[in-house]
């Protein structure tokens, strides 16, 4: 037999909705099993880079599991074959295989495209469900719902859609638990526990005794596997998410967390909760998510959570604001040897001593903002954290006014492998009057600091004397405008 | 990784591939553009579509394509620089603005336009055209909905039905 080396590359997204366990591809003999790829082969998004010594022939490409929908895959996999001149093929295959899942195809062979206006009645039932299901995601689930009376085909429809939005369906639509409480609980239970890809949750109005109610619903989404979570309500002890693996994305918007001792998910991968949050006045909550990529917090009022280590750590925006309760009268940086001071201590004994910088410590990107008057950063710094893979650093004014540098030089001296600093002064931006860029002179170079740092910038409203001294000190490290 | 008889290089000018109409049609795009498309992506990393061959797309006619295409040429830029994140406040209000415009169609173009998506698997095109129809059910009552996109008049059996849903269904009217 004529052995032939042969690689396919591509992205396999392509099988994402197909229901298979494994693909077999069979030897010309059609009895031989050339080679049994696994379940991981079809994995969604996977790449797919497999090399393979065997000729086979395209029509024995087949699967264990037969299906309908797999149908559409395999002509896919053939396309791809056919395209390449290293597969070797024994006929040609049509790409117009490629198509054959069109459904518009089957209603419109002579037709040549969109079909006459006259016939346009219903076109929009004859699109497959998953358009429909994805038409469905940008409707507030009452909207959503209600399309069950348009048509026989959409009776259900909804039920099967795996986006959810229980938010206020209009401006003076109702917001409160009461008002939507019937409505969420039939929603929920009649669409039992399909899976759910992204749900959003909204509605601010809720009393003490709707707590109970709340929670449910969202042990309910969480059971449908849901990836995407947006929530501006919380329950009390509600963020343990441990118990659902699917949950990758998690939005906190105008929540009350005072009573959550723990936000904590191994699978979440990206996390945001607003300065419209309340942490608890007393306790600091613990932030448990070892494999987020993507973090951004704003505190706003009470006490900083604390942050475990985040060894996958891509990027973070944190930003501290001045109704943080986290100071203390006796202290600037902390440390006022008073054992029982909420802000100076009170952090997890196994710990290095560190509320947020530990576990931003392996960040590549990274943003810290904050309000002169918080110490957190202060005090974390006398931990000594190392930013062993920090590339772009984003700091405000907290870090280098009132004409004390110390803390901006730490950030310097302990990111070796710093790329890019932008210190943002005095403004909040996203426009800035001035913008100015220093470069290094290679004479005055500080040994300190990273040798990769290649552009500083500096963006202010005005050049008043606080920002000359910040430049002056830029320029003892050997920084100046070009 | 691409074949390399495939001739069609991809340094200098950027590299184009051919697309062919339902009619017939032939347009020809950058790869970039036509690399939206999921479904295309496959054969354009491979290598296809370039020179005299072409890619057959037997289900979509030549004014869906073209509209496609508009839709394509116009985001390739931004999908490139991976989308927002080196974007400026400007260019994503630009690409906005064109999107609005983009989908104030008419009805039958826009369920060609959605199909087209589907099939090409044009991950940012499929959302505007699907936000675009849920836009035209949002807060209309069911026969708003129905006479809005185009529905035929229900049959006396089909408004039985749909009353006996409302029944079924008064708590999502209330």
């Amino acid at each position: 037999m004529g052995e032939r080396m042969a690689l396919v590359t591509g992205v396999v997204s392509r099988v994402k909705h197909v229901q298979l366990s494994s693909v077999l591809l069979i030897g010309h003999d059609e009895d031989s099993v050339v080679h049994d790829f696994g379940p991981e082969w079809c994995t969604y998004g996977q790449i797919l880079t497999l090399t393979t010594n065997f000729v086979f022939a395209p029509w024995c490409l087949c699967t264990r599991e037969r299906s309908s929908s797999f149908a559409s895959a395999r002509v896919i996999i053939l396309q791809q074959l056919a395209q390449s001149e290293r597969w070797w093929l024994p006929g040609r295959v049509d790409a117009r295989l490629l198509f054959d899942r069109m459904p518009v195809k089957r209603r419109s062979v002579k037709g040549k495209g969109s079909l006459p206006p006259a016939a346009s009645g219903d076109r929009l039932g004859t699109l497959p469900d998953d358009v429909l299901h994805h038409v469905l995601s940008f409707l507030p689930a009452q909207d959503a719902v209600r399309t069950c009376v348009l048509a026989h085909r959409w009776v259900h429809l909804w039920k099967s859609a795996t986006s959810l939005q229980i938010v206020r369906r209009d401006v003076d639509g109702p917001r409160s638990v009461k008002a939507v409480r019937e409505f969420v609980d039939h929603l929920l239970l009649l669409r039992g526990s399909s899976p759910l890809d992204t749900c959003k949750l909204s509605l601010s109005d809720f009393e003490e005794d709707d707590m109970s109610r709340m929670k449910l619903w969202i042990r309910h989404i969480l059971m449908c596997k849901v990836r995407v979570l947006s929530l501006d309500i919380c329950d009390h002890k509600l963020l343990d998410f441990s118990f659902c693996p699917a949950l990758e994305v998690l939005e906190i918007d105008d929540s009350d967390l005072s009573c959550a001792d723990n936000i904590s998910s191994e699978s979440l991968r990206c996390l945001s909760i607003s300065r419209n949050c309340y942490f608890d006045e007393y306790s600091r909550t613990h932030i448990y998510a070892p494999n987020l990529h993507s973090l951004r917090l704003e505190i706003g009022n009470h006490r900083t959570p604390f942050l475990a280590r985040m060894p996958s750590l891509m990027e973070a925006f944190i930003t501290l604001c001045d109704s943080n309760r986290d100071y203390c009268e006796s202290t600037y940086s902390g440390d006022c040897e008073d054992d029982s001071c909420f802000a100076c201590y009170d952090i997890p004994s196994d710990t290095e001593n560190c509320v947020l910088l530990q576990g931003l410590s392996e960040a590549r990107n990274l943003a810290l903002m904050a309000d002169v008057e918080i110490f957190i950063f202060r005090r974390d710094l006398k931990s000594c954290p190392t930013f062993g893979s920090l590339k772009y650093l984003l700091l405000n004014e907290y870090w280098c006014v009132p004409a004390d540098f110390s803390a901006l030089a730490y950030m310097l001296e302990h990111s070796p492998i710093l790329e890019k600093l932008t210190l943002q002064l005095f403004s909040e931006g996203p426009k800035f009057n001035v913008e100015m860029r220093g470069i290094f002179d290679p004479t005055e170079r500080s040994a300190a600091i990273s040798e990769y740092l290649k552009i500083v910038e500096v963006k202010c409203e005005v050049v008043d004397d606080r920002v000359l001294d910040v430049l002056k000190f830029l320029s003892k490290l050997g920084i100046s405008g070009n | 990784m691409a074949a390399p008889e495939s001739g069609d290089g991809n340094n200098g000018a950027a590299r184009m591939v051919t697309l062919i109409s339902s009619d017939n049609t032939r347009f020809e795009v950058e790869a970039a553009a036509a690399s939206l498309s999921q479904t295309l992506q496959l054969t354009i990393l491979d290598g296809g579509g370039g020179g005299g061959d072409g890619i057959p797309l037997p289900n979509v006619d030549s004014a869906t394509l073209s509209k496609v295409l508009e839709y394509c040429i116009k985001h390739a830029p931004a999908a490139a620089n991976g989308g927002a994140p080196n974007a400026t406040a400007v260019d994503r209000a630009e690409l906005e603005r064109f999107d609005n415009e983009f989908v104030n169609i008419d009805q039958s173009v826009l369920y060609s336009l959605i199909m087209a998506a589907h099939n090409l698997e044009i991950e940012g095109l499929q959302s505007l055209v699907a936000k675009k129809v849920a836009d035209m059910i949002k807060g209309k009552s069911p026969m708003e909905i129905r006479r809005t996109l185009g529905f035929p008049d229900p049959t006396p059996e089909e408004q039985a039905e749909m009353n006996a849903h409302m029944l079924e269904y008064g708590w999502a009217y209330e």
